[in-house]
């Protein structure tokens, strides 16, 4: 009897060192996470990104357009890395005139300084025409697809008018350039995942999400064994 | 139950768009709409704008449409989280009218009814703030601030117009 609870107990010994290991370091840590700083810094690998989400923030659209990169997330528009306004509908196009960039969406014209900041929507309120499809230049003027037609304005863009034209150069979508993308990231999730976070994901198992929790409880059961196992083989082997 | 589905109605019921500008232009100008003008918001400028919104004004300029001493404006501030947008007619130096165009907040949109806004009728602007006070709405207090500085912004800028 004595010898096969001690082979278990060794075996369980064996199984639950490495969890030991970890909860003992992880622990030592986040007693001193305010000494050593741990919520200060932040740890970028590329797997641990990935594994908390925080990579791949993917535009809803972008457009290059006079040497800045235009993307909108959600209805927030972003002239590289800067949020510079909300808009409800999607942006379809852009172009620049005069070092204004012009961006549509479906019923408005946003309109861009070459500073990157945003100067004024304008709508149907202004003379724009409504349900714009696309957005492109002709011979340096503006010109806008809609459902009810093609229509060409000046760089006021308050007066249109219908036309049919051939050879518009109509926008069209970009990538986002990987310098900018690393930008976006940080500015959508920050430096990553502190120290701090990922110790005490450790520590109580959520680092493997829902399994992890399990399997520390696991643990803490094997250690209950191991104790009274112990415990148990200590008190027989005085007699 | 039937508690909470009345809520949600009128939760529902609640955001949306009352009024476009266009259709608001049209009825303000009776269907004679002005060419629109615009303000560029520079230098000092924006700094009297940024002290009575409270906040950086987001854009370079504001539009709006005038036929003799009466100016319109459509102007959006945020309540609490959503942009509100709200139709504003000056009428020498005056508030003739003030109406909420889009509500997109779960709550706060009382501030919409004819009761609460026909009491910034006639107001005139003393020391860059509402020459009367404005009876607040329960539960609507961002929304009644939001309605209150951009009827503030509206009838300053006015008084650059003429």
């Amino acid at each position: 009897m004595n010898g096969m609870l001690r082979s278990w107990h060794r075996s369980i010994g064996i199984i639950i060192t490495l969890f030991v290991l970890i909860l003992s370091v992880t622990g030592i840590l986040l007693n001193h996470t305010e000494d050593w700083e741990l919520d200060q810094h932040h740890l970028t690998w590329p797997w641990l990104l990935d594994h908390y989400g925080l990579s791949n923030v993917e535009a809803d659209v972008a457009y290059s357009l006079n040497d800045k990169v235009i993307t909108q997330f959600d209805d927030e528009v972003f002239v590289n890395d800067n949020p510079v306004t909300t808009n409800l509908n999607q942006i379809i196009g852009g172009i620049t005139i005069d070092d204004i960039t012009i961006l549509a969406s479906t019923n408005e014209l946003l309109l861009i300084s070459p500073d990157g900041e945003f100067i004024e929507k304008m709508s149907a309120s202004a003379g724009v025409p409504e349900q714009i499809q696309n957005i492109g230049l002709f011979h340096g003027e503006p010109v806008l697809q809609t459902r009810n037609g093609m229509w060409r304005s000046d760089y006021m863009l308050e007066d249109w008018e219908k036309i049919s034209l051939q050879g518009v150069s109509w926008s069209i979508q970009s990538t986002v350039p990987s310098d900018i993308q690393k930008q976006l990231d940080s500015h959508f999730y920050g430096e990553g995942v502190s120290i701090e976070r990922f110790v005490l994901d450790l520590h109580n198992g959520h680092i493997l999400n829902g399994i992890g929790v399990w399997l520390l409880d696991v643990v803490a059961v094997l250690l209950i064994l191991i104790s009274v196992s112990g415990l148990w083989m200590w008190s027989r082997s005085g007699k | 139950m039937s508690l909470v589905l009345f809520f949600i109605a009128f939760s529902v019921e609640a955001r949306g768009v009352y009024q476009t500008p266009e259709d608001f232009l049209a009825e303000t100008f009776e269907q004679d709409v002005p060419k629109s003008k615009v303000i560029w918001i520079k230098g000092d400028l924006r700094k009297v704008i940024t002290d009575i919104l409270g906040h950086k004004y987001q854009g370079l300029r504001i539009r709006y449409w005038q036929k003799q001493q009466r100016t319109a404006w459509i102007l959006d501030e945020i309540g609490k989280e959503e942009p509100i947008t709200f139709g504003i007619v000056i009428n020498a130096d005056k508030i003739e009218r003030v109406k909420v165009l889009a509500f997109r907040e779960s709550r706060g949109s009382e501030i919409r009814h004819r009761a609460f806004t026909q009491q910034f009728k006639d107001i005139g602007l003393q020391e860059m703030k509402l020459d009367r006070h404005i009876d607040g709405v329960s539960g609507a207090t961002m929304s009644v601030s939001a309605m209150t500085a951009v009827a503030t912004l509206a009838l300053y800028l006015a008084t650059l117009t003429s």
